[in-house]
């Protein structure tokens, strides 16, 4: 990937904030592919940063941090459809970037701005039920699953 | 397994679609994301069996070649965060022709109508290519929050 390029772009954003901050997350679960929402507390550069509470994910993703994002418009008013793949990095309590991530979130401190006011919004016990982990997923590739209507419709065209 | 109800009803109509992510692993053990309309869920048989379609090759059909183990997830989010969520795996094939092949190229027509990728009217109804394949997947767990 030629450096200077930013995955995390306005459409993924855009995704991100009429998805109330929740993305799709896969990562193989005993030897299984599976998609779990979650809710980002960063999303910058290349990469996306979210809280985890369950420590049978974090096994998992110690067997293998090979992983994908998936933003993608539910009910159809974007045409919009974007996957990300990278590797995902597990904090532990007590290291830097572990406080540093729950301190944004607690603070609403989070970046893009839009997670802070809909995270007031929402039940926090729903989207982080327990800070346990804090998992950064590195990017490095970016597909465009559905970029415009126009581009969309050779895929659906029926 | 057996899907309830209820998990059937919200696989279908949840969200006012049936839009559910599909994941698939590659030789390489990497996770391939993607969205697609569940045309139908079979219920007559031991297994419950989830039907969706794909029009062109792509990375799931190309993974589901190499390994049959499939991940199917669905949310609803409202203002206040998650309240439901259905989380599926199970074991995939691909038809490419036979009665049920058949039958489910049939439904992707007025799926993909339901779904709101499309309107109606912008589709000609007449004569709608068939479908790559047809994949069904036997479900052989279920955790429906």
């Amino acid at each position: 990937m030629a450096s200077g390029v930013v995955l995390i772009d306005d459409d993924v954003l855009e995704l991100l904030r009429l998805n109330n901050g929740i993305f799709a997350f896969g990562f193989v679960m005993n030897g299984y592919p599976v998609v779990y929402p979650k809710f980002v507390v960063e999303a910058i550069g290349n990469s996306i940063t979210f809280i985890e509470s369950n420590v049978k994910v974090i096994e998992n993703l110690r067997i293998s941090n090979k992983i994908s994002v998936s933003v993608f418009d539910w009910r159809g008013n974007t045409a919009k459809s974007f996957q990300l793949k990278g590797f995902a990095n597990v904090y532990e309590k007590g290291t830097p970037y572990f406080e540093e991530i729950i301190r944004k979130f607690e603070s609403r401190k989070m970046n893009p701005d839009f997670l802070n006011e809909i995270a007031d919004r929402m039940d926090e016990r729903i989207i982080v039920p327990k800070k346990e982990f804090v998992v950064k997923l590195d990017l490095n590739m970016k597909y465009s699953q559905a970029p415009s209507p126009e581009s969309a419709k050779p895929i659906i065209a029926i | 397994m057996k899907l309830s109800d209820e998990a059937i009803n919200f696989l279908m109509s949840g969200n006012g679609n049936s839009v559910v992510g599909v994941a698939t692993i590659s030789e390489f053990g990497i996770v391939n994301l993607s969205p697609r309309v569940i045309l139908h869920v079979d219920t007559s048989g031991v297994d419950d069996k989830i039907y969706f379609v794909s029009y062109l090759p792509n990375k799931t059909l190309y993974n589901l070649r190499k390994n049959s183990k499939v991940g199917i997830s669905k949310w609803v989010n409202d203002v206040r965060g998650d309240v439901r969520l259905l989380v599926i795996t199970g074991q995939a094939m691909n038809l490419t022709s036979g009665p049920k092949y058949d039958e489910m190229s049939d439904k992707a027509v007025q799926a993909f109508l339901n779904a709101g990728f499309v309107k109606s009217g912008e589709v000609k109804l007449d004569k709608p290519p068939k479908p790559l394949a047809v994949t069904e997947v036997i479900v052989e767990d279920v955790k429906f929050y």
